[in-house]
């Protein structure tokens, strides 16, 4: 499932790669040993519990955070020597800050424009109507769901080259949220942007990405595509009349377990082709599969490190 | 609502030690300014001073619990709280009639406990309405009006408090009764939920902790959100990658919100006041002493002072010009030290450019503050021989001239240990060079110090060496660590 | 115009492979006759808010498996299929379902001639 390259070897540039980075803060670890490439032209969804390290991570991307060890490159670069050639093909959008709160909507978009020669001003009047953004009002004085709306044309109106975004739509309204989400789509068909987009809305991030890397106390724990994924994760429903199931299954790949020896509900990891039907044959059952949404398959990658129950 | 629960918010070691500090400074103060005997002195410390603080502060502990938002909604809180600074009054009371009792055993101890239950409870008074630009003036306006009304009649407190103790007594403990039932009075404390609680010197209990630098972003945010003027328009349609168009824009970012002649009304602003405030000083004291002669001598002492230190000996006049020269070189310091604030937004810029441009901003300000000093100096200098009506010669400054000269290289030193990584290492390297700046004064006071070209050639020679080693941290700082972690001393406003 | 696919994107099948199941599905049931024109990959990536690899990925197995194929260079059609082929097409989605309910009847202990009398009698039921 891992799809890391050598990066030194890579003919064209990931837009971000890490090798081995860790980062402390104090006695605390944010992230351990984190090696992984951000493919170009996709969107790449960050999944993770609070405190996973999905914003160290974000922030080491950007360049803001530097790690305590190992080498992380964007666009090809050391991320603490990127330079106004990557920096203005880069797009962060920031959980919390990032912007000037004494200055208006507007005030700001022109401030941040004046040093993005790529500032689109055509989009940016678009999205504005489409984010229902009123540009005359303060950032300090908007609601969050506002703030977060200016963080978003702050960091795509340059179209930038590699969008980072961090919980970017927590607060905003089904519908904005929805025009979001199409922006970010957007991005990618137009420009062919890459996204990295951390959220806890997994229902959004299901609809957009076509890959996830899950972070789990500052660890890896995925990094494959999307559909490989939700090919390798399913539900199996064993059911046996005569009571022959097992009351525990070792097998290594089987990550949840519920159930008796009549019908057990187990939820699998397994890439083998007809592994159910084989399966559910050795016990005498009958099987019945289900694939895992990423709400469902989310505790599982969070916990698949440790040895499966 | 249990000891524990009520000491964290009362934080007694900390109040404990502000209340001394600050009543040791006003021991001192009454005693140089009102020169009552030794008696008197300490009774109205102990009845006025130490009440007035203790309850302010006992007070601002109760007032920030009751200034939150889910207040009304905890059960009995009121009561509790009400218990709890009623009995908090009572026993600090009790401790001062005690001390009373035995530093001023001529006062009754009748009169002690009514004057300073009554002091203790007033604060309670204090509605704490929502802060505005006019309530700083007000406020201070209450603070000068309280002082100078407390030097009228503070004699005249002894004499009463001594006469009619079973007047005071009676009189004390009614007022403190008001106040009491005012204070927690059910409909003024649930107006209090919600509304922001502000106080200098109840946030002194949080100075260095953490909970400061909160309180600190909070309060900075808290202040933005009502500031209703827009800023400036930002008009450069593209920065071009000079220092000096960057420069523009990290100063938009910084001062935008204030017009132009805003910033500049401000700075020379502050310039008159590093003079004006020496000089109302010496006026005070002038009148007030006595011993310095008239005005005009004492005013021709000081503009000539500059040519010798202290070492003469010791004379009032000598050290009122002492003081004098020291408070715009003083000021002057403090603004010079502070370094730039990071930015809060990340441009598309290498770190090296941001260490540098961050670099000149704090050259800027140190420049800003060492103008400062020079221009109080020659200030005092102009205007004191202006009063004292001898003719303004130039000289008369050089000896706060070679202060300043002497002091020169601390600063850039001081702005780097605000950047140093490992706390320890900041706070100590700060508090050292701090101690450096103060010997330096010191040392300069004693001894006369003539400005000399070797001198001031050293001086620029160390400060430019200072000056390189602070661009190394600022360099080292910027290219190591991260972009959005405050630094040293300064609380990031709390974002929006 | 080729008629609306819809995607669910929260029920665990990746998004390809239903474009793939419904693509086969409306061709065999005559809704994408042959020779039909595709959406172009940004078209209908645009129209079903997906990504635009997604949709490659499905026209590529698609065009692997011979259900699409490339005209003029640039332009996806759908294949004419005859005989077997067209058979096994429509046969296909079909098969899957019995499957699931071969397997609730076995389940549920309904006999054989039990469970084909109830089928026939569902299929009598709605040609009528």
């Amino acid at each position: 499932m891992n799809a890391v390259t050598d990066i030194s070897a890579a003919p064209t540039v990931a837009p971000f790669a890490a090798r081995g980075i860790t980062k402390r803060y104090g006695n605390q670890v944010a992230l351990q040993d984190v090696t992984l490439e951000i493919p170009a032209g996709r969107i790449v969804g960050l999944i993770g519990r609070n405190g996973a390290g999905k914003t160290t991570l974000l922030n080491i991307v950007s360049g803001i955070v530097l790690p305590s060890s190992g080498t992380a490159r964007t666009f090809g670069v050391p991320t603490d020597r990127l330079d106004t050639p990557q920096l203005s093909r880069l797009g962060v959008v920031q959980q919390e800050g990032g912007t000037i709160s004494w200055m208006t909507v507007r005030q700001h978009l022109d401030f941040n424009a004046s040093f993005y020669p790529t500032w689109d001003r055509k989009l940016e009047q678009r999205l504005l109507g489409e984010l229902e953004l009123d540009q005359k009002r303060k950032i300090i004085q908007l609601s969050t769901g506002d703030r977060q709306k200016v963080g978003l044309l702050l960091g795509v109106c340059h179209r930038p080259a590699l969008l980072v975004l961090d919980e970017p739509m927590s607060a905003l309204d089904p519908i904005v949220r929805a025009r979001a989400l199409d922006l970010l789509l957007e991005r990618l068909r137009d420009d062919g942007c890459t996204v990295l987009v951390s959220s806890h809305i997994l229902n959004d991030v299901e609809k957009i990405v076509d890959w996830v890397i899950c972070l789990d106390k500052g660890e890896v724990v995925a990094d494959s595509a999307f559909d490989e994924l939700q090919e390798s994760y399913a539900e199996w429903i064993l059911s046996s009349p005569a009571g022959t199931l097992p009351t525990a299954y070792p097998e290594p790949f089987v990550l949840s377990q519920q159930g008796d020896s009549r019908q057990a509900r187990l939820r699998v990891c397994t890439n083998e082709y007809n592994a159910a039907e084989k399966f559910a044959s050795a016990f005498g059952a009958q099987v019945q599969k289900r694939p895992l949404n990423l709400e469902e398959m989310f505790p599982l990658l969070t916990n698949c490190r440790r040895d499966a129950r | 609502m249990n000891a524990q629960a009520y000491c964290r918010f009362a934080r007694p070691v900390v109040t404990g030690l502000i209340v001394i500090v600050y009543s040791t400074i006003g021991w001192i103060e009454i005693r140089t300014f009102m020169r009552l005997p030794a008696a008197e002195n300490w009774f109205l410390t102990l009845a006025v001073v130490v009440p007035l603080l203790c309850g302010s502060l006992l007070t601002g502990a109760i007032h920030e619990l009751m200034h939150q938002s889910f207040f009304g909604v905890l059960p009995g809180a009121r009561r509790s709280l009400r218990r709890w600074h009623g009995g908090m009054l009572a026993i600090v009371t009790t401790a001062l009639a005690a001390t009373s009792s035995k530093l001023v055993p001529d006062m009754s101890v009748a009169s002690t406990i009514g004057i300073s239950a009554a002091v203790l409870a007033l604060p309670l008074l204090n509605r704490r309405a929502s802060p505005s630009p006019s309530r700083f003036l007000w406020i201070a306006a209450c603070l000068l009006l309280g002082c100078g009304l407390f030097y009228l009649v503070g004699a005249q407190i002894y004499s009463i408090a001594t006469a009619a103790p079973w007047v005071v007594l009676p009189a004390g403990l009614s007022i403190a009764g008001a106040c009491f039932r005012i204070g927690f009075d059910r409909n003024r404390v649930r107006a209090r939920a919600g509304r922001p609680f502000r106080s200098m010197l109840n946030s002194l209990r949080y100075l260095f902790s953490k909970d400061g630098r909160t309180l600190q972003a909070t309060v900075l945010a808290e202040a933005q959100r009502r500031n209703k003027r827009i800023g400036r328009d930002w008009l450069v349609k593209s920065v071009d990658s000079s220092d000096r168009a960057w420069l523009q824009v990290l100063l938009h970012e910084r001062y935008g919100i204030a017009r132009h002649s805003t910033v500049w009304t401000g700075i020379v602003l502050l310039m008159l006041i590093g003079t004006a405030m020496p000089l109302g000083f010496i006026l005070l004291f002038g009148s007030l002493s006595g011993s310095a002669g008239n005005l005009s001598s004492l005013c021709e002492a000081i503009a000539t002072s500059g040519r010798s230190g202290l070492q003469s000996g010791f004379s009032p006049s000598k050290f009122i010009s002492f003081i004098s020269f020291f408070i715009p070189i003083l000021m002057g310091f403090l603004g010079a030290i502070v370094p730039a604030p990071m930015s809060r937004i990340a441009y598309p810029l290498p770190r090296h450019r941001i260490a540098r441009l961050s670099f000149i901003l704090s050259a800027r300000q140190a420049g800003l503050g060492v103008a400062l000093q020079v221009f109080g100096v020659f200030g005092i200098v102009f205007f004191s021989s202006l009063l004292a009506g001898i003719p303004i010669r130039m000289e008369n400054a050089s000896g706060p001239m070679a202060v300043i000269f002497l002091q020169l290289p601390v600063i850039p030193l001081m702005q780097s240990t605000v950047l140093v990584k490992p706390r320890l290492l900041a706070v100590s390297g700060f508090s050292l060079l701090f101690i450096l700046f103060f010997a330096s004064i010191g040392f300069a006071a004693r001894f006369a110090f003539e400005l000399s070209w070797p001198a001031v050639a050293g001086s620029l020679i160390a400060t430019a060496f200072a000056a390189w080693l602070n661009w190394r941290v600022v360099l080292w700082r910027y290219s190591t660590s991260d972009l959005n972690q405050p630094m040293g001393l300064i609380a990031v406003p709390a974002t929006s | 115009m080729p008629p609306l696919l819809l995607i669910d994107h929260h029920n665990g099948v990746p998004a390809y492979r239903q474009i793939m199941d419904q693509v086969r599905l409306q061709i065999a049931t005559g809704m994408l006759p042959p020779g039909t024109e595709m959406l172009s990959t940004r078209a209908l990536s645009a129209e079903l808010a997906l990504n635009p690899m997604t949709i490659s990925k499905a026209y590529g197995l698609l065009e692997h498996d011979g259900v699409l194929e490339r005209r003029r260079g640039q332009t996806l059609v759908v294949r004419e299929t005859h005989g077997e082929e067209a058979h096994v097409g429509r046969i296909e989605p079909l098969r899957n379902q019995l499957i699931a309910a071969a397997s609730l009847a076995r389940q549920l202990s309904v006999s054989r001639p039990e469970a084909l009398r109830l089928f026939k009698e569902i299929l009598n039921d709605e040609t009528k």
